[in-house]
């Protein structure tokens, strides 16, 4: 038993939690679990793991049917900032969640290649040619003329499968009515998807939004940057509103409706 | 698939025929676009403009059903430049000479004469082939689901050996299976004329062994393929029928005829996770248990074969399958006394050479591709590295044939069906996820902007189509994917059963239908 054990074991004992959600390996995989009082011998399976998944969005999910619930989270940066922004969203109480922090990047697990902290693979001369490199920064991807962007970036939507796994995965995807889905605003059924209204609306979503957990890129199995567009959605936010999603506690400026509004568009 | 996905991405060549590769093995088609920007060129020759298209350094759109045609045109023209990997063919191959005296006769000029595609397309195909070492060939219905789908195959591996990419890394000639255990289901012995590990039933060897495992003689003639039942069924030889996790009232082709010989069986059993369509008119339903409600093994595409761990108990009165099977027997009169899946597994094993150094212990997470035959074998990425299972490769000279049914004057359209990205066959697991549902709710007929245009259809208004076997109702999707005279609709959806219409003529070797050629008429409907 280490640290973090004793820990979840105390808080659940003494009530100071309700559940706690972590990591279990099962199967020689490791996925993301509820641990509870009535099974406190299991907190002895909790592992850090070297996946990560949005263990807050499950959290918000129980606290949706279950509000009175206490819960306790295992806590990288990414699930941290995650958590402030389900918090200024009204998804979850700050006054009902616990975190048991973590290192980011298990040290020296430095080779575990879920992590977006690490570069990825370099690549290949065609993307380089007509697409955008997922590791460049906001500044890099920005020399390129208007007209060359828009370029480069359709050819990467144009990738796309539609599997929706970017939303599925995202933290801070919380909307009841997904505006990917509704037909009015983008064209269903096919693939294609409409370029580049697809992307640019859940791009539109992510300003003020986006905690740059990468967990979106790296569910994307067409390899697409997802992280650099919601990286340069929110530099505009920071520049025009000095608002920083995740890090900032205080509201959104796109919530300046109400503290119940959420980006979802009106149905048409 | 005689290599393994990942190989892909180091392809110098892909190339594509009959396979909607984005919308139907995503993440395959994900090596393949990761290939292409690493610097590998890509080909895709199918009737649609697909979304894979997109990306490719040729696209060809060839006449339904004219595959031999085109294979033929390309081989010709890579022979008659010496494009071909001679070593290779005198080293590991026979019948070449029967072969390059049959591709003589496909010239570009007569191959764009039956394919569409031009003379000068069909050379740049050849050079990019052949060109582009090593290459690697995918296909899935777009190819088999023919009257010549073996003919097809066979031209595919032609084309392969002729350039040397059978028994190399990144090469090969790739059917993509389209379930996720159907490469198992097939290595399992679930045709008629194998035992597991396509052990021939008619080997005496195989058929005693067999015999004495199981303690039953056991049949030495081949069974009956579906196609034949179907038939069987038709004329009193099959009185009951068991149907486990298919609904053939949507998926087979000629429905109308299906329905009709269903209604002859005396015993009809359907066992799946839903009600489908098929099941509605069993004498006995039993219901299968769940992905995440079993145990057991899957063997992929590639001839992985992977566990998978059940996440939950079945639900309600759900039993696993194999658990279902053996009471099933058991009530039947022969006693099968499995305590789980590993207890078959480890018994078809031992049965079976290609399986039998693999263990559920060995197995672990990321499982082992077959041929594995020893404790110790590390499993087989890629198959005829040095020698074929036959010794050498053999060539087969395969002439062009037209498709069964061709358009006329009464049914000027070629009907062309299959999948579409957020369904799944006849839709009985996609239909009932909100998610999926919403992406497509009904059926339609793609049908080209001059088509539409000249019968006035507008974009999703209902049309009645029309072939010698019966007629649906479907809302039009305008579309240039498909060109002037060519159809295609998905056959997921029971309120557009497109099955009704096609053709059932089927492949004389491997007796499978015609799903991508038939002839059909398209009528407004009056309002």
């Amino acid at each position: 038993m280490n640290m973090m054990h004793e820990i979840v074991k105390e808080w659940l004992e003494q009530e100071k939690i309700d559940l706690f959600i972590g990591y279990k390996v099962v199967d020689g995989h490791p996925l993301p679990c509820f641990f509870t009082r009535e099974n406190i011998d299991d907190v002895d399976n909790l592992v850090e793991s070297k996946a990560r998944y949005p263990l807050e969005k499950i959290a918000a999910k129980v606290y949706s049917t279950h509000p009175e619930m206490k819960i306790g989270i295992l806590a990288r940066d990414c699930n941290q900032r995650a958590l402030n922004v389900l918090y200024v969203w009204n998804q979850l109480d700050p006054e009902k969640i616990e975190t048991v922090g973590i290192n980011c990047c298990p040290s020296p697990a430095r080779e575990h290649a879920d992590c977006s902290y690490l570069e990825r693979e370099p690549s290949g001369p065609l993307k380089t040619l007509i697409g955008i490199e997922n590791n460049l920064k906001p500044e890099q991807a920005e020399v390129y003329s208007q007209e060359e962007r828009f370029k480069r970036w359709s050819y990467e939507f144009e990738k796309c499968i539609k599997c929706y796994g970017c939303r599925n995965i995202c933290p801070v995807c919380f909307c009841k009515e997904c505006s990917l889905e509704h037909s009015d605003l983008i064209k269903k059924g096919e693939l294609p998807v409409e370029i580049p209204i697809f992307h640019l609306v859940r791009a539109v979503h992510m300003a003020g939004r986006c905690i740059d957990c990468g967990l979106c890129e790296d569910a994307c199995p067409a390899n697409i940057p997802l992280r650099l567009l919601y990286r340069e959605v929110n530099q505009i936010t920071a520049r025009l509103f000095d608002y920083r999603a995740g890090t900032d506690s205080g509201q959104s400026p796109f919530s300046i409706l109400g503290e119940n509004v959420t980006l979802e568009p009106m149905s048409l | 698939m005689t290599n393994s996905m990942k190989e892909f991405e180091d392809s110098g060549c892909i190339f594509v025929i009959g396979s909607n590769t984005t919308e139907t093995h995503p993440i395959i088609a994900g090596r393949i676009m990761t290939a292409k920007e690493k610097g590998a060129k890509l080909i895709v020759a199918d009737p649609r403009n697909i979304h894979l298209a997109e990306f490719a350094d040729i696209v060809v759109h060839h006449r339904l059903g004219s595959d031999v045609a085109l294979l033929n045109g390309m081989m010709h023209v890579i022979v008659k430049n010496g494009w071909h990997d001679d070593k290779h063919i005198e080293e590991r191959t026979e019948g070449f000479s029967d072969l390059e005296e049959v591709l003589e006769d496909y010239t570009p000029k007569k191959v764009e004469a039956i394919t569409g595609v031009g003379c000068v397309d069909i050379e740049r195909m050849a050079e990019m082939y052949a060109g582009n070492h090593p290459a690697a060939l995918l296909y899935a219905m777009g190819i088999t689901q023919h009257t010549t789908g073996v003919d097809n195959v066979k031209s595919c591996c032609n084309l392969a050996m002729l350039c040397g990419n059978v028994g190399v890394r990144s090469g090969g000639v790739n059917p993509l299976r389209g379930q996720s255990n159907v490469q198992g289901a097939c290595d399992m012995g679930g045709l008629p004329n194998v035992f597991p590990g396509y052990q021939p039933v008619a080997d005496q060897t195989a058929n005693e062994k067999f015999s004495n495992a199981w303690g039953k003689a056991l049949p030495e003639r081949a069974g009956l393929t579906l196609t034949d039942m179907v038939k069987g069924m038709g004329d009193g030889r099959i009185k009951a029928l068991c149907v486990f996790g298919e609904n053939p009232k949507l998926s087979d082709p000629d429905s109308g005829h299906l329905d009709h010989v269903l209604k002859k069986l005396d015993f009809l059993l359907v066992q799946d996770l839903y009600m489908t369509e098929t099941a509605a008119d069993a004498d006995v339903f039993f219901a299968g248990a769940s992905v995440a409600e079993e145990d057991g093994t899957y063997t992929n595409t590639e001839r992985r074969c992977m566990r998978g761990n059940k996440a939950i108990d079945p639900l309600g009165k759900a039993l696993p399958d194999w658990d279902i099977i053996c009471r099933l027997s058991s009530a039947m009169g022969y006693a099968m006394d499995y305590s789980c899946p590993e207890e078959i597994f480890d018994e078809m094993t031992s049965l079976t050479p290609s399986y039998g150094g693999m263990t559920y212990e060995r197995l672990g997470i990321n499982g082992l591709q077959w041929p594995c035959p020893g404790k110790d074998h590390p499993g087989t990425p890629y198959l005829h590295k040095d020698n074929f299972s036959r010794g050498k490769g053999k060539f087969h000279a395969v002439k062009y044939l037209d498709p069964d049914e061709m358009p006329d004057e009464d049914y000027p359209f070629f009907l062309t069906t299959g999948r579409m990205f957020s369904h799944y066959h006849t839709g009985t697991m996609t239909r009932v996820s909100p998610h999926l549902h919403s992406e497509q709710k009904s059926g339609y007929i793609e049908v080209s902007p001059k088509d539409a245009g000249d019968m006035m259809l507008n974009d999703g208004e209902n049309v009645r189509v029309l072939s010698r076997r019966g007629q649906i109702e479907v809302p039009v999707k305008i579309t240039s994917r498909v060109g002037e005279g060519l159809l295609f609709s998905p056959f997921h959806f029971r309120e557009n059963p497109i099955n009704r219409l096609t053709n059932p003529a089927f492949d004389p070797i491997a007796k499978i239908p015609e799903f991508k050629v038939c002839a059909v008429k398209l009528e407004k409907i009056a309002e």
